[in-house]
């Protein structure tokens, strides 16, 4: 067990139990970009990791290598100590529902309600009513929509739909939360808002992953960071430290891991 | 399970609301496609519907030697009879022939005549299957009592040979009929499941199973057969009503409008629809939930 500290004036107790590995891990997608290489990453539970660098570096190839959206081709990733890349179709869905998954575009059903946004992603796994009503109240109130339950995506502002998208990504109660850029779309003060929505569920002992372009919070937040360049981790600065971002020894490298970025 | 199914069931409606176009489309490819296997069906089915009607008044007559007593005579019927091929037979005394009772009437002078009546005893067989009439034929023609065995040759095999043709190429444009429906039913489930990407996106990351990814639009394909095969059915009974009036009033011959193979013909197009629905949405959802960069990105 270890702590680390952050700037909203807390201690986070960590378990040094790893709930997620990457070892050696290379992704070489089918159109000849290689998107990762050779990456090794040991994620403590309870921890709150950014992943930071340019864009097409890596980042979200990290985070679709452990929701199972993409294959390791060398190495292994595994998640609560299963090697995501061996899982059959079900066990893909049933670690899933161990991860919560948050996006910069929020991908909402438009056409439903705040409430009926969450009830969806509930009813396809077949919960009872009853626990429904109970859960939707309860991440409604935890991410403060419970006002604008029965408003439309399109009525709510940018923040707002991020967080009824991070609400739709804990209803599992999952205990590993990802975030891939998730205020991509969101001014200053509204980012600041769902960065302290993800510590405070951080602070309930859900491991936090988050890949961002938003140095200022990241150097705010006082947050383990793991610097991407290249495909590749070329930094990894403990939480309780300033961020400095590191030097890219590899930026001839970036344009074609950024080609890999805007093809997936 | 059943909260689900039901969950499914709405959701199924709510996406056909949501995309009318898309859900006229389907319904519209899955009509008009069993409205032509309709027609084919109807045409197989009256066809050999008018084989088997003619067919079935097919009989042939053994004739037997002139010199032979009527006890041989009626022991050779009761021969024929026992044949397990043979469904009836008649006999015929010579003095009860039609031609001799024709003869008779055109010339009432020869009332008095019997005995010289040149014709022998004769029986009128039908066979149980109009394939065994000419084997029957060739059996009975070997015994010593028959002299000869009638019918007319030319014309049933002409009609068991129209038949088959008939059932052959009804079969053949069936095949290629269904090819053709589940292709463009496979195009156009592919299109709802392009529109619903989001929704199977949402599933798939909240930890839906494949099985259960799929089971809405298995659901979709099975509805949009079932609407079809109704439009299909729906517009072609007052058709095929008002054909077969006309038919029977401008040509004297009545087409098959009841019984049994009405009831089934209906029954294999409502099947039909949900049979193509479900497959064109199987094939459709196999290859989406195998693309994962179609099921999870620009979701």
């Amino acid at each position: 067990m270890f702590h680390i500290g952050g700037e909203f004036g807390y201690n986070r107790v960590v378990s040094d139990q790893p709930v997620i590995e990457l070892q050696s891990v290379s992704v070489l997608y089918p159109n000849g970009i290689q998107a990762l290489q050779d990456a090794d990453l040991r994620v403590h539970k309870g921890e709150f990791v950014f992943l930071v660098g340019p864009s097409g570096e890596g980042k979200s190839t990290i985070l679709k290598l452990l929701y199972r959206e993409v294959k390791a081709t060398e190495g292994h990733v595994l998640v609560e100590g299963h090697d995501v890349g061996r899982l059959s179709a079900v066990g893909v869905a049933r670690l899933r529902r161990r991860l919560g998954v948050v996006f910069q575009d929020f991908r909402l059903l438009d056409y439903k309600t705040v409430r009926e946004n969450l009830t969806f992603a509930m009813q396809v796994l077949d919960t009872p009513p009853q626990i429904i009503r109970r859960r939707v109240n309860e991440l409604l109130d935890q991410v403060g929509l419970l006002d604008r339950r029965n408003d439309f995506p399109q009525q709510l502002s940018g923040g707002e739909q991020q967080r009824l998208c991070i609400a739709r990504a804990l209803i599992n109660h999952p205990p590993i939360l990802l975030a891939d850029e998730p205020t991509g779309n969101l001014d200053p003060d509204t980012s600041e808002e769902i960065f302290r929505l993800l510590e405070a569920i951080n602070l309930k002992g859900t491991t936090v992953i988050v890949a961002t372009h938003d140095n200022a919070m990241v150097d705010r937040m006082l947050r383990r960071v793991v610097y991407m360049c290249g495909g590749r981790i070329v930094g990894d600065h403990p939480a309780g430290s300033y961020y400095q971002p590191d030097e890219c020894p590899y930026d001839e490298a970036a344009p074609a891991a950024s080609g890999a970025s805007s093809e997936w | 399970m059943f909260s689900r199914l039901e969950f499914f069931i709405t959701e199924t409606f709510v996406s056909m609301r949501r995309h009318p176009a898309m859900a006229f489309a389907a319904t519209i490819c899955i009509a008009a496609s069993l409205f032509v296997a309709g027609i084919v069906g109807l045409i197989v089915l009256n066809v050999n519907y008018a084989t088997d009607t003619t067919l079935n008044r097919v009989r042939f007559n053994v004739y037997f030697q002139p010199e032979i007593t009527r006890h041989e005579a009626w022991v050779a019927y009761k021969r024929i009879l026992a044949i397990e091929r043979v469904d009836e037979a008649q006999f015929i005394p010579k003095e009860k022939s039609p031609f001799w009772l024709k003869y008779q009437k055109n010339h009432p002078d020869t009332k008095n005549l019997l005995n010289r009546n040149p014709l022998p005893d004769s029986v009128v067989v039908k066979a149980r299957d109009l394939e065994d009439i000419k084997a029957l034929k060739m059996g009975m023609l070997e015994w010593e009592e028959v002299r000869s065995v009638r019918d007319t040759p030319d014309l049933i095999q002409k009609l068991i040979n129209f038949s088959q043709a008939v059932k052959q190429s009804g079969i053949i444009i069936g095949i290629i009929l269904i090819v053709l429906s589940l292709v463009i039913i496979h195009h156009t489930i592919e299109l709802t499941l392009y529109a619903r990407r989001r929704e199977m996106f949402i599933m798939g990351l909240v930890g839906a199973t494949p099985a259960t990814i799929a089971l809405p639009f298995l659901l979709e394909g099975i509805v949009y057969g079932l609407f079809g095969a109704g439009v299909a059915l729906g517009v072609l009974a007052p058709l095929y009503r008002f054909a077969a009036q006309k038919i029977t009033a401008n040509f004297g011959f009545a087409l098959l409008t009841k019984g049994s193979e009405i009831t089934h013909g209906i029954l294999v197009v409502l099947i039909a629809g949900v049979v193509l629905g479900f497959i064109g949405s199987v094939v459709s959802v196999l290859k989406y939930l195998r693309t994962p960069k179609s099921r999870l990105t620009n979701a």
